[in-house]
């Protein structure tokens, strides 16, 4: 009966940590690297109430603000990832090219371990996509990583800009073409899927205008497919896309030249560096893979500098992880873009904080250690750019997150009961999966895993 | 006993160990014309609402109704009188939210559609307009009578299906047909985050977006319907759907959804879809929702919690109490439980040389061999503490006045009682598990006016202990459901042969065994009391050879054991119900055979 009492109480505290609380903190005499304002020593980063306050010497705060000493260590913006799929129990609704309905937002999961581990990688902030089975996947959400909570609302970051999964090539190809033998069955189809879809979704704005003046009495049927590709046309939702060929980025460019829509940042794109000067006029980011293809035919022709010249031609870049292993990492990730194409300490870092963060519409809240930005912070042993760097502390809205010094070894929110510690070490240690392309073969194909399909599923 | 028996012949030698049973429901209730309709409950404590318990109390029942309550009703001539002295009367309980009596689908083959972005609606598990009246057996199944035998008079029973499988009615748990045992219909749309298969909606969030599709269409086309009805000169004449249709009364806030959300995403969900589009909910089957408490108590909605709990860990747990104990060196407690297991153990083992190893094994890991590595540890640790916040959520939900009332979906019908037990243990008052399962979901229903109490005017469905329910050896005596008595324990124990007051099934049962190509059959005498029945079993080919039996184990009406011939062993499971049982015999590579039994007329 005690027992019981005393887990009762446990959990009555616990029913009050939750919602998007913030917290105050005072990081001192670390090595401060802004990424917008250069690196300042010995600095101190004031964060009260979720935001970034002060940054200077020898600054002070009030007895309840928690004091970091971050004496010889590197204090940079919370890292932001603008391709995952952690945190998610769904990522594809792969029924349709077309899903432009679904929102990955409402299949979030916050008691998924992954966003610790993305913690423990200095990664504050990640872009949970939806899948790229369909020519128009779903609606993708902007999360922060404040791990420790049962509610998925916890996770979201409110007001960041609404995005959305586009798919071109092989991926929609397969599932739809090869799969179910309809349109997309060819790269030619993936541009049809497009204007079809925006075409009618033109159709059906008017459609609704007119209702809504009285042209016309009978409503027409309301389509959340349709709400949400008027909402591109827009200019509300900024478009993801998964791509590879340069052909292929051209074409989604001219497709969106002739709607209108111009919100537009490409994911992958290893094919990028041939065409970095049309990205650059268009105003499309890049969101890329350090040194990782050829998984599929159409990742073949690649390189590691695509960042690099990426970057030099003016495009907005980041490195991404589309992965739960990566995402630990990225910091390792944008050092590679040194040892490929010479870019400056600062042009690297902006690749995993700034750029991403201006990619998903955020760059004026997060990615840089500025006054007024939110309170996400990593902290490092070394440079973080160093092999020898390890991650210390991550600070979410001014909350620690993660703390080396105190890292249970389970760090798990919910179990369960009846789990078999067998299956909770296999669990534990299991490597995530390459998502980009789950749920797809359970659903669609009975009988076949993504397993079966041998090759990355990017 | 005789032992030397050839293995040829497949001879069926049962014997075993019953618990005292609980399970008799007379099947022929419909059959025989009742002598009486008017019953008098003598001298009870009526527990009439939860709190409020009327000593010295009696009850008279007529035409299905509770005709009056009180301490000096006088006994009318016709009425059948049942000496309660001693016992407590309760009101049968409500399920708030149940499958019982609607048959399972088969696992058909994922259907093929020609376009799985746009299947066909009852593909895709929209069936919003489906009432569950079409969907119940012809005849009410055993759910629905195991149910009854728990105490339970009446059952929101819902359809199953995916997304959107139909709308739920209220039935009394009376052995009728179902569509007189309905005493309120369509009081719910039942809904669920369940995906279709191979086709849209094929994910959670497929799901949720098709409801929020389904509602706003629903909304328009209702309301386009009330301007057409109002003055449809001009107008395009609506297009009916029967699923938007079936949805009008959600949208105009009239019926309930009732989500299924077992879960804290499922709650959240729910939550979400609700804020949107606005509708009454009931958030229902709720098994984890504590971690969103102060989301579910500011969202004002209804809460089903569900009846199923984790499995029990309770010997991880004494292991884990123990060695916490150790630390703080608070022993005594400690050893007077260790002691007492022991000696418990003992009588075991005195009692039972016939009896199992199943029942000894538990007992040996009581003492593990090794001391777990730190790491395990924690784990079990982490799950004790997980398993125990799945035992206190009911508590936790009461001590935030939450009115909640309970729901059967998913549980194990003979799990029920031992997890409300185990609930109570938990922290949840006993009033409070009362009302959940009484006067909550009465309201919750619509149907105070008839059921939730022992007062009168209300349909006679309430059932009789001969402890407070809440006892842990408390059994029910009495079910008096629409006003007959459909299960009459007392009687049954003076037809036994003046036998212990605990023996149930006592008595010679016939019984038979399917085997292709021939039918094996025998006779079964059940001896004995309490804890300690036992059964042998002939068979046709050498009567009178009676044999014993090992790894006996009652649990609820089904008892399952061995016997051994030769070496050969033969596993029988066979499930009681009232006068009869069936079940089946596995025989070693020969495979498993049908088999059942009934009593015989003594």
């Amino acid at each position: 009966m005690k027992k019981y009492i005393l887990s009762l109480c446990a959990m009555m505290i616990a029913f009050t940590v939750t919602a998007q609380e913030t917290g105050s903190i005072l990081i001192k005499n670390g090595t401060v690297l802004t990424i917008t304002d250069g690196v300042k020593e010995n600095t101190d980063v004031l964060i009260k109430n979720g935001k970034i306050e002060k940054i200077g010497k020898d600054l002070t705060a009030d007895r309840s603000t928690q004091v970091v000493d971050a004496k010889g260590q590197f204090v940079m913006p919370g890292i932001v990832d603008a391709h995952s799929h952690i945190a998610l129990e769904t990522v594809n609704e792969a029924t349709n090219p077309v899903t432009s309905e679904v929102f990955v937002g409402d299949g979030l999961d916050p008691q998924d371990v992954g966003i610790y581990r993305a913690l423990a990688g200095g990664v504050t902030i990640s872009h949970a996509m939806h899948g790229s089975a369909n020519a128009i996947g779903g609606e993708c959400e902007t999360i922060k990583h404040r791990y420790g909570t049962w509610d998925p609302d916890d996770l979201r970051m409110k007001n960041a800009p609404r995005t959305i999964k586009f798919a071109l090539g092989e991926n929609p190809i397969r599932v739809h073409g090869e799969g179910r033998n309809i349109t997309p069955s060819t790269r030619m189809g993936v541009e049809q899927v497009f204007r079809s879809a925006f075409s009618e979704a033109q159709l059906y704005k008017k459609s609704w205008t007119d209702f809504n003046t009285k042209k016309t009495k009978t409503p027409p049927h309301y389509s959340r497919r349709m709400e949400t590709l008027v909402d591109i046309l827009d200019g509300e939702i900024i478009i993801h896309c998964h791509s590879y060929r340069a052909d292929e980025l051209l074409m989604l460019m001219n497709v969106l030249e002739d709607y209108g829509v111009s919100r537009l940042c490409f994911q992958h794109v290893n094919e990028g560096f041939k065409v970095a000067p049309e990205l650059a006029k268009f105003g499309a980011g890049a969101s890329v893979f350090s040194d990782w293809w050829a998984y599929k035919f159409e990742v073949y022709y690649s390189t590691a500098y695509n960042a690099a010249i990426l970057v030099r031609n003016g495009v907005v870049t980041s490195i991404n992880s589309d992965s739960g292993e990566l995402i630990r990492h990225l910091y390792h990730e944008a050092a590679k873009t040194q040892r490929y194409g010479d870019l400056t300490d600062n042009e690297a870092l902006r690749l995993i904080t700034i750029n991403p963060a201006t990619q998903l519409g955020i760059g004026d809240r997060v990615g840089s250690i500025e006054k007024g930005k939110d309170g996400d912070i990593a902290i490092f042993s070394a440079h973080p750019l160093s092999v020898y760097a390890i991650p210390q502390m991550t600070i979410v809205d001014g909350i620690v997150r993660f703390d080396i010094s105190n890292d249970a070894q389970d760090m798990r929110i919910d179990i369960d009961p009846e789990e078999k510690f067998d299956d909770t070490f296999i669990n534990l240690n299991a490597e995530d999966e390459e998502r980009c392309m789950q749920d797809v073969y359970s659903e669609l194909f009975l009988g076949e895993t993504s397993q079966s399909h041998a090759g990355h599923k990017h | 006993m005789i032992t030397n028996i050839s293995c040829k012949r497949l001879l069926w030698m049962i014997l075993a160990v019953f618990g005292s049973f609980q399970f008799a429901i007379s099947q022929n209730s419909n059959d025989a014309k009742e002598v009486t309709t008017t019953y008098y409950v003598k001298n009870a404590f009526v527990v009439q609402k939860p709190g409020i318990v009327l000593s010295n109390t009696s009850i008279l029942i007529k035409d299905g109704m509770i005709k009056s309550v009180g301490p000096n009703i006088p006994i009318p001539f016709d009425a059948e009188v049942i000496d309660a002295d001693s016992m407590y009367v309760y009101a049968g309980f409500i399920d708030a939210c149940s499958h019982a009596g609607v048959a399972k689908k088969e696992n058909k083959d994922r259907p093929k559609v020609d376009n799985p972005g746009n299947p066909p609606k009852d593909l895709a598990g929209i069936t919003p307009q489906y009432t569950v009246r079409a969907a119940i057996s012809d005849k009410l199944d055993k759910s629905m009578g195991e149910l009854r035998e728990l105490g339970f008079g009446f059952v929101h029973v819902v359809p199953r299906g995916r997304m959107l499988p139909g709308q739920g009615s209220v039935l009394s748990t009376g052995d009728l047909n179902p569509s007189a045992s309905i005493i309120k219909e369509n009081v719910s749309e039942f809904a669920q985050f369940k995906s279709a298969r191979g086709m849209f909606p094929a994910t959670t969030i497929g799901v949720m977006s098709q409801f929020r599709d389904l509602i706003k269409n629903a909304t328009y086309s209702n309301n386009y319907k009330a301007a057409y009805g109002l003055n449809p000169t001009g107008l395009e004449r609506p297009k009916h759907s029967e699923e938007l249709a079936a949805l009008y009364p959600v949208v105009e806030k009239k019926m309930p959804v009732f989500f299924y959300t077992p879960k804290v995403k499922d709650v959240n969900r729910a939550l979400i879809l609700q804020n949107e589009l606005g509708y009454n909910m009931v958030l229902t089957g709720v098994l984890q929702g504590w971690p969103l408490m102060s989301s579910i108590t500011a969202s004002g909605n209804a809460v089903v919690l569900s009846l199923n709990l984790p499995e029990e860990i309770k010997d991880e747990k004494d292991d884990v109490d123990n060695e916490e104990d150790d630390k703080k060196g608070d022993k005594k407690s400690d050893e007077n439980e260790g002691e007492k297991n022991e000696d418990e153990s003992d009588v075991e083992k005195v009692e039972g040389d016939k009896k199992d190893e199943k029942k000894e094994k538990p007992k040996k890991k009581k003492k593990p061999e090794k001391e777990d590595d730190p790491e395990t540890k924690m784990l079990k640790e982490r799950k004790m503490k997980s398993h125990d916040e799945y035992v206190s959520q009911a508590a936790m939900f009461e001590k935030q006045r939450v009115n909640f009332s309970f729901s059967t979906l998913d549980t194990k019908t003979k799990d029920i009682r031992n997890n409300l037990l185990r609930m109570v243990k938990g922290g949840l008052s006993e009033n409070g598990a009362l009302a959940a399962l009484t006067t909550n979901p009465a309201s919750l229903l619509g149907i105070s006016a008839i059921a939730g109490t022992v007062e009168q005017g209300k349909i006679a469905n309430i059932f009789i202990t001969d402890k407070p329910y809440f006892e842990e050896k408390s059994k029910i005596k009495y079910l008096i459901i629409d006003g007959k008595v459909t299960f009459n324990k007392e009687e049954k124990k003076k037809k036994k042969k003046g036998d212990g007051e605990t023996v149930e099934l006592a008595g010679t049962w016939s019984y038979e065994v399917e085997i292709p190509g021939e039918s094996q059959s025998g006779t079964m005498v059940i001896e004995g009391s309490g804890d300690n029945l036992t059964v042998s079993t002939d068979s046709s080919a050498e009567p009178g050879d009676f044999m014993d039996g090992s790894n006996i184990n009652l649990d609820g009406s089904t008892l399952s054991f061995d016997i051994s011939i030769d070496g050969m062993t033969y596993s029988i499971s066979v499930d009681f119900d009232g006068e009869s049982f069936e079940g089946t015999v596995a025989v070693g590579e020969f495979g498993t055979f049908p088999m059942t039994g009934t009593k015989k007329p003594e």
